[in-house]
């Protein structure tokens, strides 16, 4: 198991390296470097020339890069070119409500998504199918943003029972998470029901039935804890996704979280801090996968690494 | 299923280019009645974009000269009109074509850019595989929509940036499903028979390992034209869509609403029940083309 953890982690190294140099070279290609944004309508050439030196602008690329490199890998994202704030402290503070948007979004998911899945996997073809299948493809199918502008446009404007926007701890969280949780909830629902239904036919699920076992018994400590490995990928990876489908959401409720910050820094063009933003995200990314893979072997025991 | 029993089992098996196959997906495809939705969907959409001119009541361009401000859907304006007093229903129908112009083109030059790699990284292996295939991993290492508004922004506005930067996120996972695709059709024995006879490699590829790898592709870009509509919705959304006003996507529209979500709910409204409709529509037909395609090839 070590030595597993080692070359798993080993192996994230070219991909951490790929992260940030693609993040680098996203950077400089972006139009209209952030002096020419700083110094504005002015078209003064000598204040444009004076805030690329100052910005470290007129570098040779390759040095930037080194020096990007080298700050970045002390964990130093820079400051950002308009409010002068450390990129850390700006996403630290950013981080956390997108954490618990994305938790509450991952947890109304399982808490339908999964007993729906079981639901149409017991009854196949059954109208409880029909409705759940249809539930899912809707999930799938409906844009984020939109959906949450219509909820704010019913229960926050014709109702006035809900806030239309920001965040808390409270009912604040309850309309961002609804609009989240579709895409999630979509795929939970259909793997839960594709490996219910493999597990349901296997052979020991028939003992357990002659047996005389209560059906509850067999779905969920029989049938339910083989299928979880399978189950848990997709909604592993699916966390992944909803940090980053977070940002839409975000934006509409006005919701204080890393998506708003990165929507922006693209509209600011304050390069470091998107730049930054992507770095994070994708370590979250790599570093949610990494955990699902380690998570394996304590969940099957079957599972050996060498 | 009792049709499923009649069928001969040798279906998929050596590489056809038979028009029976097709024809015998479709009727799967259309025996399901969530699969005729689909097709519906799909078939009312496309015809939306190409005869948009003939269907839409009014020009998309042109205001109510006598009403330049937003209006309640009425009689005369089913949808309503939007603040510059357009008809939202003509809009809509327009933005079907720069929706699906933008999705499709998208979508099928990310499936030839990702082919192309997936079969020579699959195909030949070695170095060219390694570096190709790091790429991909970094590519795929990146949450799909913080790419794509990271390539929008620095590309810059305009359909044709939008369409490389929606293309730019697809082609990795193209390529990785047909590289594994690859390399297991790589060994069987008509591929080593047909190397044997002397057929070079770029016709082994196209005569007998593309063909065998059709099935996942056709279900895969099918369920991919619904997402990158979702995609290009969101980006045009954000404001990262394309810059003129006139050529308006479904996304376009929504992100004009915005100022007016209290004024004229409607304006939001319409176009993004466009946009859920043509995503469950493609995803409907993706879904029934996978289970008539698994059928076949049981």
């Amino acid at each position: 198991m070590p030595r597993y953890l080692l070359s798993r982690v080993v192996q994230l190294i070219p991909t951490i390296f790929g992260i940030y140099t693609l993040a680098f070279i996203l950077m400089r290609v972006l139009p209209g470097d952030p002096a020419t944004f700083l110094v504005g309508f002015r078209d003064d050439p000598q204040a444009l020339a004076d805030v690329r030196r100052a910005m470290d602008l007129d570098a040779p690329v390759l040095n930037q890069y080194v020096t990007f490199l080298r700050s970045t890998l002390q964990g130093d994202l820079g400051r950002s070119y308009l409010t002068k704030q450390p990129i850390t402290v700006m996403i630290g503070q950013a981080f956390g409500p997108t954490i618990v948007l994305a938790l509450s979004a991952m947890l109304l998911s399982v808490s339908i998504g999964i007993p729906l899945g079981i639901l149409s996997a017991l009854y196949k073809d059954s109208i409880w199918d029909n409705i759940s299948r249809l539930i899912s493809l809707i999930g799938v199918s409906i844009p984020v943003f939109w959906l949450g502008v219509q909820m704010q446009i019913v229960f926050s404007v014709q109702h006035r029972w809900l806030p239309i926007s920001g965040a808390g701890f409270d009912n604040h969280l309850i309309m961002p998470s609804i609009a989240l949780c579709g895409g999630t909830l979509a795929l939970l629902t259909r793997m839960t029901r594709s490996v219910m239904l493999d597990q349901l036919n296997q052979d020991y699920v028939r003992t357990a039935k002659g047996k005389g076992l209560r059906s509850r018994v067999i779905v969920w400590r029989h049938a339910f804890r083989n299928a979880f490995l399978p189950i848990l990928t997709v909604g592993g990876n699916s966390l992944a996704n909803l940090l980053s489908g977070a940002l839409l959401v975000e934006v509409v409720f006005s919701y204080p979280g890393m998506g708003r910050l990165l929507v922006q820094a693209v509209n600011t063009r304050d390069y470091t801090l998107l730049q930054g933003l992507i770095i994070v995200f994708a370590l979250l990314y790599a570093g949610i996968n990494l955990v699902i893979d380690l998570i394996y072997p304590l969940v099957d025991p079957r599972i050996q690494y060498h | 299923m009792t049709q499923k029993s009649s069928q001969p089992i040798v279906t998929n098996l050596a590489p056809t280019r038979d028009s029976r196959a097709v024809n015998k997906t479709l009727r799967r495809v259309l025996r399901s009645p969530l699969g005729v939705v689909g097709v519906c969907i799909v078939l009312g959409t496309l015809l939306c974009a190409v005869f948009a001119p003939a269907i839409a009541p009014y020009d998309p361009l042109k205001g109510d000269i006598t009403n330049l401000y937003v209006k309640q859907p009425s009689g005369a304006h089913p949808f309503g009109t939007d603040d510059a007093g357009r008809d939202i229903l003509s809009r809509a129908i327009f933005g079907a074509r720069i929706s699906l112009k933008i999705a499709l083109l998208s979508e099928s030059s990310g499936l030839a850019l990702g082919v192309f790699i997936g079969l020579i990284t699959g195909y030949f292996g070695g170095w060219l595989d390694t570096i190709l295939m790091r790429i991909v991993d970094i590519f795929m290492a990146f949450p799909l929509l913080i790419i794509a508004i990271a390539l929008a922004a620095a590309l810059g506005t305009g359909d044709d940036k939008l369409i490389v930067a929606l293309t730019l996120t697809i082609w990795p996972a193209v390529a990785r499903l047909v590289r594994s695709q690859v390399l297991s059709v790589r060994e069987t024995e008509y591929v080593s028979a047909a190397r044997l006879i002397g057929a070079n490699s770029i016709r082994i590829m196209r005569r007998h390992i593309l063909p065998n790898i059709l099935t996942p592709l056709i279900v895969f870009t099918t369920l991919g034209v619904a997402n990158v509509i979702l995609q290009e919705a969101a980006l045009s959304f954000l404001g990262l869509g394309s810059a003129d006003r006139n050529s308006a996507s479904w996304g376009r529209m929504l992100n004009d609403s915005r100022q007016f979500l209290i004024a004229a709910p409607w304006m939001a409204f319409y176009p993004g029940l466009a946009i859920l409709i043509a995503v469950f529509g493609f995803n409907l037909l993706g879904d029934a083309l996978r289970d008539a395609l698994d059928i076949q090839s049981e």
